[in-house]
């Protein structure tokens, strides 16, 4: 028998008993939906990364050598020396470096809700472009090299929204001191809109952290030594320092990604279970409703393997249609939680992507094989006599 | 000449603690073209026979030859493969498929077969005219009655043209007119292909006489 002759078979077999079928085919539908919704938050993120990669910041980040780099989001605890920056001063035209730039990160709120990150550069002698080239304000004025000291700020798109502040604002850290908004910048892409910068000496006050910083940023003359430079740093401040280039925080994020998307698949993997058992629930009664028609079908000389694949195929039209279906209704749901979290966040976090939709429909299959498994064993396995009765 | 050959078989179906002999060392031979009718109180193993000569079981010992091959002891999937090209078979209640309409039940042992649309559809629409079903070939089992659907059961044995043809009681569920209707359709010799053998099970003496050998059953074992 051909494939089209199968199919048909295997349709007419579904549609015997249409809201069975339809209920069960809504059940894979909800459990592939939910999968693709929980995974593509990752995707998004994942592609957030690749987007925003040149935003997150300098060529090289300097820490201590025992600290996390993956609490990019959290509040590390400033624990680098100021000193520090006079060493790589010193290095400076031995390896290309043409700025070192000591820097304070705290966050405020949580980063998925109402939350922004501040950020201090000791703007005496350093402009937020030299860190930032894209940055442009859309209102008032960068902070002036004069204002080292001063309590002033220049806040990020987003961050304006979420901490609602507006020039002239004062943007309030502790019961004493107040930072004044001299300029707004307009929004860019991504992590800097939820930002707002202070100078790094007022911070340290503020924080009381004076002589620490989170990290120290290297800007070099040519980016693509950043691997190369780092390495050598890693070297010569072995134990004591550490040198990470861009690449090494995606790597690093991309990881706790992973690990984020192995959980969410952990949870949409009991949906698809569920679903699975549906299937093979449904598959199994139509296999006994038609014991009869299958031993008919023996009788007749079609051979167990055709029984075993037109179950089989019954089974993975459910589970294909539904993973269709799935996908379908999965980037509805995206669109809702793009559009529900639309002000907190300036990127679109929920993301399907090819390989998303692929790796769904790749889910859905496996399940339809396996849901069909044992109700296919059991009608090619049949006993021609038996299943067709007592005459 | 013999074309299907019984030799020595016996069935035993296990039935709790004890077990029920269907078929006792039964030996039997089947002439090429010739009808034959198995007669015999009910239980007494007819059916039996028919499923063992017709390879949709096997005995528990003894065996069955067609065409001088064993199918005895044939796998499974050749054994399928054999019935399909080789066999056609009639039930007593129909047995049609219920999820395909006459046309498509007639057509579904030449699929499996691998026959190619076109040729299906012509053999099935042939066939179909032939047991006085032309205008029936779009009805579901369900739509058609008891006469009907035996009629395309017997349309649908014969799509593959078959060497030997059993019928199980096949007018067992019809009135008497419908199922003189039934049995001229079997046993009338059909242009193409004279060389069919009838293995027809009945209570019915009347159809009993049409054959050309009555073969009578009693308690598993042939009745002299
Ligand atoms: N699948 C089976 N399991 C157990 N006993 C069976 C089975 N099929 C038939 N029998 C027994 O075998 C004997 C013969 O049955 P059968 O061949 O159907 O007789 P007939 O067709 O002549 O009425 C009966 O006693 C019946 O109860
Ligand atoms: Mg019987």
């Amino acid at each position: 028998m051909n494939f089209a002759d199968l199919s048909n078979l295997a349709l007419r077999g579904l549609m015997r008993r249409p809201v069975r079928t339809f209920l069960t085919i809504l059940g894979i539908v909800v459990a592939v939906a939910s999968m693709v919704v929980f995974l593509s938050l990752g995707e998004g993120f994942r592609r957030a990364l690749g987007d925003q990669i040149g935003n997150i910041g300098p060529d090289i980040q300097i820490q201590l050598a025992g600290s996390d780099s993956s609490s990019v989001f959290g509040s590390p605890i400033p624990d680098v020396p100021v000193e520090n920056v006079a060493r790589f001063e010193t290095l400076k035209t031995e390896l290309g470096i043409r700025q070192v730039i000591p820097y304070l990160l705290t966050a405020r709120g949580n980063f998925s809700g109402s939350g922004y990150v501040i950020l201090a550069y000791p703007f005496e002698n350093t402009k937020l472009t030299d860190v930032y080239p894209n940055m442009k304000l859309s209102a008032g004025r960068w902070v002036l090299p004069t204002e080292a000291n001063e309590k002033v700020a220049v806040v990020g798109a987003q961050a304006a929204k979420t901490a609602k502040l507006g020039l002239g604002d004062e943007l309030r850290l502790s019961r004493t001191d107040r930072y004044k908004v001299v300029g707004l910048l307009e929004k860019g892409e991504g992590f800097t809109d939820s930002a707002i910068f202070l100078p790094f000496q007022s911070l340290s006050k503020t924080l009381a952290v004076q002589g620490k910083a989170t990290g120290i940023a290297l800007k070099l003359n040519d980016a693509s030594d950043a691997r190369a430079v780092a390495n050598d740093l890693n070297k010569r401040f072995e134990g004591e320092l550490k040198a990470q280039t861009q690449g090494d925080v995606v790597q690093v994020l991309d990881r706790a990604i992973a690990i984020g998307d192995a959980f969410r698949f952990g949870i949409s993997l009991i949906a698809l279970i569920v679903g699975g058992l549906a299937v093979a629930n449904t598959v199994m009664m139509g296999v006994y409703e038609r014991t009869k028609e299958f031993g008919v079908i023996r009788a007749i000389g079609a051979k167990p393997s055709f029984v075993f694949q037109l179950v089989v195929w019954e089974s993975l039209l459910m589970a294909l249609l539904g993973g269709v279906g799935g996908i379908f209704v999965g980037w509805l749901g995206t669109l809702a939680v793009n559009f529900a979290v639309r002000d907190l966040i300036s990127v679109e976090i929920a993301q399907i992507t090819f390989r998303l939709a692929g790796l769904a429909i790749g889910v859905a299959t496996v399940l339809g094989l396996l849901s069909g498994l044992l109700p296919a064993r059991t009608a090619s396995r049949l006993v021609i006599t038996q299943a067709l009765g007592r005459n | 000449m013999i074309i299907l050959q019984a030799t020595d078989i016996s069935k035993v179906y296990p039935s709790g603690e004890s077990s029920v002999t269907a078929l006792n060392h039964l030996s039997i031979g089947f002439e090429a073209g010739k009808i034959t009718a198995i007669v015999g109180p009910s239980g007494s193993g007819k059916s039996t026979l028919l499923n063992l000569l017709a390879g949709f079981d096997r005995p528990s010992s003894g065996s069955v030859s067609h065409q001088g091959i064993d199918i005895t002891g044939m796998p499974e999937t050749n054994l399928a493969s054999y019935r399909l090209a080789h066999f056609g078979f009639i039930f007593q209640n129909y047995n049609l498929v219920s999820i395909l309409n006459a046309q498509e039940n007639v057509e579904l042992p030449l699929s499996l077969a691998s026959v190619p649309k076109a040729k299906r559809n012509s053999i099935s629409s042939e066939i179909l005219k032939r047991v006085g079903l032309g205008k029936r070939t779009t009805h579901y089992p369900n739509q058609l009655s008891g006469g009907e659907q035996q009629r395309v059961a017997i349309a649908r044995a014969l799509a593959t043209n078959p060497s030997v043809l059993f019928a199980d009681e096949p007018t067992g569920n019809l009135d008497t007119t419908t199922g003189t209707g039934i049995l001229e359709l079997l046993t009338e010799p059909m242009e193409g292909s004279q060389n069919r053998t009838l293995i027809l099970i009945t209570h019915d003496m009347e159809v009993a006489a049409r054959a050309n050998q009555i073969v009578r059953i009693r308690d598993g074992k042939l009745e002299a």
